[in-house]
């Protein structure tokens, strides 16, 4: 396959992946209560990840290493340890929300108990991650994601008030809003960022880039693939926000699950549209699903210093294979516990914000080190946009909790 | 080697790779011996009893029941090259580095498209 | 390193419980306004679903799913309704909620089953009247 087509397929991929059911969640409670006002938020975010993702896949593509020996090799045994532990627990709740939204997803579309369909979502999964090869994972979830464009039709239908929506580009104080309305909006800021910035991302990414086999030439290449699948890919979350905006908040309801959300692209579309909202999210979740549980048995494998990767055969990276089965079904079996999936995606969003500095801090370390980046070490702008990422995310992460305890666990 | 080694940053937590180029586990611990030219690197440790020393000591004896306390000691003259990775001279068997893997392997070897 | 940990532990600890706290004596109403939103919330989001229902836009056997999955919300948001902390004053938006839940869960109960939307519907009051206890039980600002 030409370079080119390589590229373009990477662009789709890296948009089709890019929302998953965190995301869909908060982008459109932060439509829904608070109109276009968080959009800034989105772009915030997406110029964070893009920063991260890039500087990660090019210490992959130049040094060969994965983010994670990396993590242990710069910031030791003991830090490592802290960062692989909460990155495990994050990577789990990630994965249990993501399965429970494929398993709503499937009780809307055929009769069954939904405890079936998560059981069947695990085997499922760990069927086509034990089968398929990485690139055509990444590919076949990554292009049916793309299914989610209908959510951008559907809100170009119903003509949202654009120059409102280019008024929330713009950071601005909640004018007249009490005590109440501020918490609750920068709680929404901060969980609304988390979803774009999920700690999962970067690792899977740099782990990706040595799954697809990078080298020092692919720099140029990790960059387009980068900037151009996730800016495509945050017009989708702005869309989401402006569905939230435009059409449920009018409509008085606060999307909370899957079904909700596919209401709007009914509204549109009708049965079109339905069957669009659903096969998108389902290769949303399902992509994020694969990603969450393949990114912490990455971790793990890398920080032991086990064989790891798809790309060799189970048989010869047995613990890692092990791992991914083991953290896939740990999420399926959380969920089963009967707790409520949204309530998961909530959490699993919290929590990742709070592991958030632990993750970035020592990549950038990483990129910017010209000892082991030689002459591909960060730039003046990877490092002003590393520098400020990280200290965003640190008062991130010490904010997050307090406010979701003062918002009522994000309920106002 | 004639350049100075600096074994906090360049050995200690990296990478451990055999003569095949498989992975055999990360350098958890370092076993210095005193010779007449002053300290020096005896070997390389790896293993649950290896970096189980290295946490805080209320979670060490927790932490050696679940994970065990073996080490796996690799000598010094073992050690071919140090890059990004330490290369050694042999396979991960000769030292008993991968046991658990070579194991677990047989029993996934025996599941389709392994 | 150590003890950087720790402390950043500590306080990010000690802020959580001061949250807590300070989280429940601003509000008094706020567990009930919170129930009362959701319902409010699935009530909206029922008529919207009853309507797509008519005019076709969604299968029946969709609208039987879709209805099911929201009895589930509405039961979680009515258990949420009668263990809410509620103050004297609020006593009669409760009571309101508690009869709306009972009328939603009626509602979703039967298009659970027929998969068709109802002709004439008092979905519009349902959502006006929990709408209104909402309101009644922002907090003064």
């Amino acid at each position: 396959m030409g370079k080119a087509a390589e590229v373009f397929l990477g662009i789709l991929t890296a948009m089709g992946g890019f929302v998953e059911i965190g995301e869909l969640v908060f982008t459109l409670t932060a439509g829904t209560r608070f109109g276009y006002r968080l959009l800034w938020v989105c772009v915030l975010g997406t110029v964070g990840i893009m920063a991260y993702c890039e500087m990660a896949g090019r210490v992959a593509a130049v040094r060969g290493r994965p983010v994670f020996s990396l993590v242990r090799e710069r910031a030791g045994f003991a830090a490592g340890a802290v960062t692989l532990v909460a990155s495990l627990v994050v990577s789990l709740l990630t994965c249990a929300a993501e399965i429970g939204g494929i398993a709503l997803l499937w009780q809307l579309v055929s009769d069954g108990p939904f405890r079936l369909f998560v059981l069947l979502a695990f085997a499922a999964f760990a069927i086509v991650v034990w089968v398929v090869p990485f690139q055509w994972i990444e590919r076949v979830f990554g292009l049916g994601g793309l299914m989610m464009i209908v959510f951008a039709v559907a809100l170009v239908s119903i003509g949202p008030d654009w120059s409102e929506m280019a008024r929330g580009f713009v950071p601005r104080a909640t004018s007249g809003g009490s005590s109440r309305d501020t918490l609750l909006y920068a709680y929404v800021a901060v969980a609304l960022m988390s979803s774009i910035m999920l700690p999962y991302e970067t690792y899977f990414y740099a782990s990706g880039g040595i799954e697809d086999d990078w080298k020092p030439q692919d720099v140029t290449l990790n960059r387009v693939v980068v900037l151009a699948g996730f800016g495509l890919g945050a017009l989708l979350s702005m869309v989401l926000v402006g569905l939230g905006a435009s059409f449920f908040a009018p409509h008085g309801i606060d999307p909370q699950a899957p079904a909700t959300a596919a209401l709007a692209a009914s509204d549109a579309l009708g049965r079109t549209g339905l069957a669009f909202a659903l096969g998108g999210m389902f290769f949303a979740f399902g992509g994020a699903a694969i990603e969450t549980c393949l990114s912490g048995a990455y971790n793990l494998a890398q920080f032991a210093g086990w064989p790891w990767g798809k790309h060799l055969q189970q048989r010869e990276t047995p613990r890692f294979t092990l791992a991914w089965i083991v953290l896939l079904l740990l999420a399926a079996l959380l969920v089963l516990t009967g707790i409520d999936p949204v309530q998961v995606v909530e959490y699993s969003i919290v929590a990742s914000v709070v592991v958030l500095p632990l993750s970035y801090f020592p990549l950038l370390m990483v990129a910017k080190d010209r000892h082991i980046m030689g002459s591909h070490a960060n730039g003046w702008l990877s490092n002003v946009l590393g520098w400020f990422y990280l200290v965003l995310v640190t008062l991130a992460a010490a904010a997050a909790l307090p406010l979701f305890f003062l918002t009522h666990e994000g309920q106002g | 080697m004639t350049r100075p080694l600096h074994l906090l940053r360049e050995v200690l937590d990296h990478e451990v790779v055999d003569v095949d180029g498989v992975s055999c586990g990360m350098v958890d611990d370092l076993e210095i011996e005193w010779t007449p030219h002053g300290p020096a690197v005896a070997a390389l440790l790896l293993g649950p009893g290896a970096w189980s020393r290295r946490l805080p000591h209320w979670l060490r004896a927790p932490v050696r029941r679940i994970f065990g306390s073996a080490i796996v000691r690799i000598p010094w003259r073992e050690v071919a090259r140090i890059s990004e990775t330490i290369a050694l001279r042999s396979r991960a068997d000769a030292w008993g580095a991968g046991a658990l893997d070579r194991s677990l392997s047989k029993w996934i070897a025996r599941l389709p498209m392994s | 390193m150590r003890i950087s940990f720790r402390l950043a532990f500590l306080l990010l600890a000690g802020g959580c419980v001061a949250a807590q706290a300070g989280g429940a004596l601003d509000d008094e109403a706020a567990e009930l306004r919170i129930a009362v939103g959701l319902l409010r919330s699935q009530a909206s989001e029922l008529a919207l679903l009853e309507q797509q229902a008519q005019r076709g836009q969604v299968p029946p056997r969709y609208v039987r799913a879709h209805a099911s999955q929201l009895l589930q919300a509405v039961e979680r948001a009515g258990k949420q309704l009668s263990q809410a902390r509620t103050p004297l004053s609020a006593r009669p938006q409760a009571e309101l909620a508690q009869a709306a839940a009972r009328e939603l869960t009626g509602e979703l109960t039967r298009l659970r089953s027929s998969g068709r939307a109802q002709e004439a519907s008092s979905r519009p009051s349902l959502r006006a009247r929990l709408q209104q206890a909402e309101q009644a039980l922002q907090p003064a600002s």
